[in-house]
């Protein structure tokens, strides 16, 4: 997918106060992303040109349903779309359900202006990205299919959910913020290698062991 | 760690015996009942028993032998001993089942049935004799089946029983005076131990009536006096808790030694008011009561202008009352001291709980630490993160 080229996006979100505030944050980064397409529905990701996006922002209550739209994800990452779930919804066991899924990223909307923009640079680069709502379901998660993870793993994204800036984790666990970084990848990596099969997952470890983040031994 | 919060700490055991107490007292009147009623219910089974034994007594002591000695007097045998027959089923009946139930009126019939066809069998000169044995016998029955219905039951069947006799009298015209004065003497006698046994009975029932209704009231003052007495030490204790900090502050504004215009005596009122809303939120019955805690302590905040954001992760075991004190103390503090923004997470385990703050807030005042929980602060440019972390002591 797109690296030195613009990177676009479809936004599927049934809000116009929300898809209007994500096409801003799109034109104002640096350099921009292209915003192909927007709708309410999952159909604007879809059909032409919502279907050649890059990257697809997916809100999971879409009209008035009060049941997260698992549904509309698993085909979106089943034909190989890079999604990024942008949701209300700050409940941990959602957030863990599409990773499972194999949604690329989950940002709650109140992460969004700070975390937005950087996840869809990611999503199209197939690189993790783990926002701290994401970290705090991870670091916290107690069911049986996680992966293990090391102790240090655990603190690290557990300070990087409390905190939110990976300068105060490594100035309180005594790391450098590289060092930060590299965990919370790590894990997120190794989420990627559990689970469900997703061509999204395969793309994301795919990448971590292209660039050393992690050895084949290692998951 | 222990000096001056000893007092909280050992409320969870202090209450889990107070709660103890509460439970034993009902309990403990809910026996003496049970006994009382046990005592009256012992009486009322052997009456019961001695009024089974004089019936079969009766039976087989005196109708027995009259039917045999008068066999050949009887217009008809069969009908004896088949009335007879009946009334020692219905005996039997009563030996075996305690209360006759849905019997009672079936077995009432029959024995009235039982007591017609032997007049019938036993012929008009010598119903008022020894040969009529059943006038006798009767009455017992009657005890034995309306036992429990009190005493007027127990009169209403002799009376029946006695007007079926004087009727059966008439009808075959020996209704003569010697024979009613006869039946009479007769009746005086036989009725007086059978209305007796009935009378106690009644009492009895009676006995244990009342005593259960003592106990009942009892035990209910009972626990309305622990009630009462709990409702007193809660309120003693969030007393003791405010005088500790908010009582002086307020003796230091009324004074004129606090002044209200300094920055330092408005934050330190602010922590007091987010306190007291704490403290009316610890007697709050929740479900989660440190998010409700929290709550109170985000929401002093919130009045204050400042905007809070709430994350929760993780399980978290129940915690006790100090040690939730503990974890919400520090960041109550900086939530009050924000500036504009704080961001609050709970993450919890299934041995641990951190209640964390990152806010725009001067960096805060060192807090003791307490209860098995360790304070950390860290603070980078505007920011300070304050942090609360409870583990399981094992």
């Amino acid at each position: 997918m797109a690296s030195a080229e613009l990177i676009t996006a479809v936004v599927v979100d049934d809000h116009p106060a929300i898809v209007a505030g994500v096409q801003a944050w799109c034109t104002l980064a640096d350099p921009p992303i292209e915003v192909l397409a927007t709708g309410p529905t999952p159909a604007a990701a879809w059909t032409d040109p919502g279907a050649r996006a890059d990257v697809v922002v997916l809100d999971l209550h879409l009209g008035q349903t009060a049941q997260p739209g698992y549904g509309d994800l698993t085909r979106l990452v089943d034909a190989g779309r890079q999604v990024i779930v942008y949701t209300m919804r700050d409940d941990a066991e959602t957030a863990l359900s599409c990773v499972d899924i194999g949604a690329f990223a989950y940002l709650t909307k109140a992460e969004g202006q700070t975390h937005l923009v950087a996840a869809i640079r990611a999503a199209a680069n197939n690189l993790p990205y783990t926002p701290p709502a994401l970290a705090g379901a991870i670091g916290a998660d107690t069911r049986s299919s996680r992966p293990r993870l090391a102790p240090r793993e655990e603190d690290v994204l557990i300070e990087w959910f409390t905190c939110e800036s990976k300068e105060m984790v490594a100035q309180k666990l005594g790391l450098s913020a590289r060092t930060v970084n590299t965990y919370i990848d790590r894990v997120r990596i190794k989420y990627a290698n559990v689970g469900r099969a997703a061509p999204t997952k395969a793309a994301l470890v795919a990448r971590a062991i292209q660039d050393g983040l992690v050895a084949l031994e290692d998951l | 760690m222990r000096r001056g919060d000893g007092a909280e700490s050992a409320r969870p055991d202090r209450a889990a015996a107070r709660a103890g107490d509460a439970v034993a007292g009902p309990d403990g009147a809910a026996a003496r009942p049970g006994r009382r009623r046990g005592t009256a219910a012992v009486y009322l089974r052997g009456l019961r028993l001695a009024t089974v034994l004089i019936t079969f007594a009766g039976l087989f002591g005196l109708a027995l032998p009259v039917i045999v000695a008068h066999a050949e007097v009887y217009r008809s045998l069969t009908l004896e001993l088949v009335a007879f027959g009946i009334l020692l089923a219905v005996a039997v009946f009563c030996a075996v089942r305690a209360d006759p139930g849905r019997w009672r009126w079936p077995l009432l019939v029959l024995v009235f049935g039982a007591a017609l066809l032997a007049l019938t069998g036993v012929p008009p000169e010598l119903i008022v004799s020894r040969a009529e044995w059943s006038f006798m016998l009767l009455g017992w029955f009657g005890v034995l089946l309306l036992l429990d219905k009190g005493i007027g039951a127990v009169l209403a069947f002799l009376l029946v029983h006695a007007v079926i006799n004087v009727g059966q009298l008439v009808l075959v015209g020996q209704a003569d005076r010697a024979a009613l004065v006869g039946l009479l003497i007769a009746g005086v006698t036989v009725f007086g131990y059978q209305l007796a046994v009935a009378f106690a009975a009644g009492m009895l029932h009676r006995i244990a009536r009342v005593a259960a209704e003592t106990a009942r009231a009892e035990a209910r003052r009972r626990t309305a006096a622990v009630i009462t007495r709990e409702l007193q030490r809660d309120h003693e204790e969030r007393y003791a808790a405010l005088s500790r900090t908010a009582l002086p502050l307020l003796v230091d504004l009324a004074t004129g030694r606090a002044d209200p215009g300094e920055e330092r005596v408005r934050r330190l009122a602010a922590v007091e008011a987010a306190r007291m809303r704490r403290l009316f939120a610890e007697g709050d019955d929740v479900d989660d009561p440190l998010l409700h805690e929290l709550a109170a302590c985000i929401d002093s905040a919130q009045r204050g202008g400042v905007s809070v954001q709430l994350a929760v992760r993780g399980p978290r075991p129940p915690l006790d009352l100090a040690v939730r004190r503990a974890l919400t103390e520090p960041a109550l503090a900086a939530l009050v001291a924000a500036a504009s923004t704080a961001r609050v997470t709970v993450v919890g385990s299934a041995n641990a709980v951190t209640v964390s703050v990152v806010a725009d807030a001067p960096e805060p005042v060192p807090v003791a630490q307490a209860d098995g929980v360790v304070v950390t602060n860290l603070v980078n440019a505007d920011r300070v993160w304050v942090e609360a972390k409870w583990r399981a002591q094992n």
